[in-house]
């Protein structure tokens, strides 16, 4: 039992990983950036082909930081144009997300990658860990401070926080809403690339696990509601452990819906909504 | 009989294709892929268009509807035609409730749930036991007599765009056609003079999951095999973007959305590479036709009717 939840940790830390970028461009942006899980597998793909793990991880996020950039520049674009709906932006990551999933099965095959760090677990009170745990919530509770602290005291997060609150009213001060916005989808990239760099050490990762890391990141940021990177990295953290137990005691084989099930339910309840403006009936 | 123009031009275009192509299999393969994209893409067209739900699981109930047929004829010994009605029944059906229980969600949130759904049908699939056959899938899928040839089979996928093409232009045109997309586009305003908003746009999806299930069946019965691959979420994506390309507002739009996207893919060197193709199909339909997706509740309801009023 404490074990699968262990487990699940590794791998909810994972997911508040690619949660915190996905609600900051929520609250910047007003979008969903689907695509975050394409990233996660381009940055952990390019990670399992470096020889040594440094270099590794520079590839892994110069390739999200790139993704990012692709992203930022279309959602830069559809708002020239005049979209100001969340769905063009959304609806176009969705394409960056089954783009993505492609190049990285045509550049670095359907083999998946797993490169343990840790070859045995140790013991702590009789438990079975792997220490790969600590240092995937090592990186999600710095990155998580760093996010928090430059939110909260410094002038790039004031910035951020007033683009958030109104992007007119931001921009008429002189904030660039835009390169704001830009810089959390590169953010989101790189975030995702350390992600899927994590995810090859942890349980490994192949070229289709996109859509499943995007919508577990997803059902991260709706769970506590859209409010914030906390509550993102908590819904991640439960994702995980609700992932982890049912693939430990829902029947053979349905481990893996179970996300996916939660995540809908939790959406067709209709608890919380992306548009308060537009409710229908 | 103006909507008898576009089915027309269908049926006569199949026809002339025929004779065209009827030596050539590998062109009659094409085409049979390009009608039952075409079947999915009008319903795109009909669920996103008219009553404004856009599905991201479009294949999701083709898949339903061509394991449903594809159950009951090999398991069961029941006729593929039977087959055929169980297929759009089931699609119709499960769409109906989805649509009951997620059209008062926000257009996002709606997206996302049939996004969702798709996952978990496919997931359903893999993971169903001997009933789907798991990874593998069905084999040796009965082909009813027009559809074991593939003169027989280009000329009933072709028929059936057409009769759907066909239904799709009675209903933008008609009394309960304005009343879905009035529905879809002001919910408040349209519940006020009485429209019972969520049975309306609950139906038009199931009328869009039954094109998408008869989609599922002809596929299954004229391949003779299905597996959960075969009808994936990509699919979802492709049907989407083949119906944004060729213009969802109008009822042939996604058919030449099809045509012009399968014929180019023929083009690709690697399926491998046709994930990457959608993704960046769908992403400059968007950027570059933007129109289309910009406001799908302020222009569309409006526009048809302004046409007719002016010619």
């Amino acid at each position: 039992m404490i074990e699968f939840v262990v487990q699940g940790l590794a791998l909810g830390a994972l997911y508040a990983l690619i949660a915190i970028p996905l609600s900051l461009v929520w609250l910047t942006a007003h979008t969903l950036d689907l695509a975050i899980g394409g990233y996660a597998v381009m940055g952990g793909m390019a990670f399992a082909t470096a020889s040594d793990r440094s270099t590794g991880l520079a590839l892994a996020l110069g390739v999200g930081a790139l993704c990012g950039l692709v992203s930022a520049a279309l959602f830069v674009t559809l708002r020239r144009l005049g979209a100001t709906d969340p769905m063009a932006p959304g609806l176009v990551s969705v394409g960056v997300l089954i783009a993505l999933g492609s190049l990285a099965q045509a550049i670095f095959g359907i083999d998946p990658a797993f490169q343990a760090n840790f070859e045995v677990p140790i013991e702590i009170g009789g438990v079975r860990i792997n220490p790969q745990v600590f240092l995937n919530f090592a990186a999600v509770a710095v990155i998580l401070g760093l996010i928090v602290v430059v939110l909260r005291y410094t002038g790039l997060g004031r910035a951020m926080r007033a683009s958030a609150a109104s992007p007119a009213d931001a921009s008429l001060v002189g904030i660039g809403v835009s390169r704001l916005q830009s810089l959390v989808f590169v953010l989101g990239g790189m975030l995702g690339a350390l992600a899927g760099a994590l995810l090859v050490m942890t349980s490994g990762l192949s070229f289709e696990f996109g859509l499943g890391l995007t919508l577990s990141a997803i059902g991260a940021v709706i769970l506590f509601g859209l409010r914030g990177p906390v509550t993102a990295v908590l819904g991640g953290l439960t994702i995980g452990v609700v992932e982890a137990l049912g693939s430990g005691y829902a029947p053979a084989g349905i481990g893996p819906a179970v996300p996916v099930l939660f995540v809908f339910i939790v959406l067709a309840s209709g608890v919380f909504d992306f548009d308060d403006r537009t409710v229908r009936p | 009989m103006k909507s008898l123009l576009w089915p027309t031009v269908v049926l006569v275009g199949a026809g002339l294709a025929l004779v065209l192509i009827q030596s050539d299999p590998s062109s009659l393969e094409l085409s049979r892929v390009a009608g039952i994209y075409a079947l999915l893409a009008l319903s795109v067209g009909i669920s996103y268009g008219q009553a404004g739900i856009l599905s991201l699981g479009q294949a999701a109930f083709a898949s339903v509807g061509a394991y449903g047929s594809a159950i009951v004829t090999t398991r069961y010994e029941w006729n593929p035609w039977a087959g055929m009605v169980l297929a759009m029944a089931l699609a119709a059906g499960l769409a109906y409730v989805l649509a009951r229980l997620l059209v008062r969600l926000s257009a996002l949130a709606l997206a996302l749930a049939t996004l969702l759904f798709g996952e978990l049908v496919h997931f359903a699939l893999t993971r169903g036991g001997d009933l789907t056959g798991g990874y593998i899938g069905l084999p040796g899928i009965e082909a009813p007599a027009p559809l074991d040839s593939r003169e027989g089979t280009h000329l009933v996928v072709w028929a059936v765009v057409a009769l759907v093409v066909l239904i799709a232009t009675n209903i933008s045109t008609s009394a309960e056609g304005r009343t879905v997309r009035g529905a879809a586009s002001d919910p408040v305003l349209a519940g006020s003079l009485g429209v019972a908003v969520p049975v309306r746009l609950s139906a038009v999806f199931a009328l869009s999951g039954a094109v998408a299930g008869l989609a599922g069946f002809l596929f299954a019965h004229s391949s003779g095999y299905l597996a959960p691959e075969s009808l994936s979420i990509e699919m979802s994506i492709a049907a989407l973007a083949m119906a944004v390309i060729g213009g969802r507002y109008s009822p042939v739009g996604p058919v030449v959305g099809a045509l012009v996207v399968v014929l180019a893919l023929d083009l690709l060197p690697s399926e491998d590479l046709a994930g990457l193709f959608y993704g960046l199909l769908i992403i400059a339909a968007i950027v570059l036709l933007p129109r289309g997706l910009l406001g799908i509740r302020r222009s569309t309801p409006v526009s048809p009717f302004r046409k007719k009023a002016s010619a």
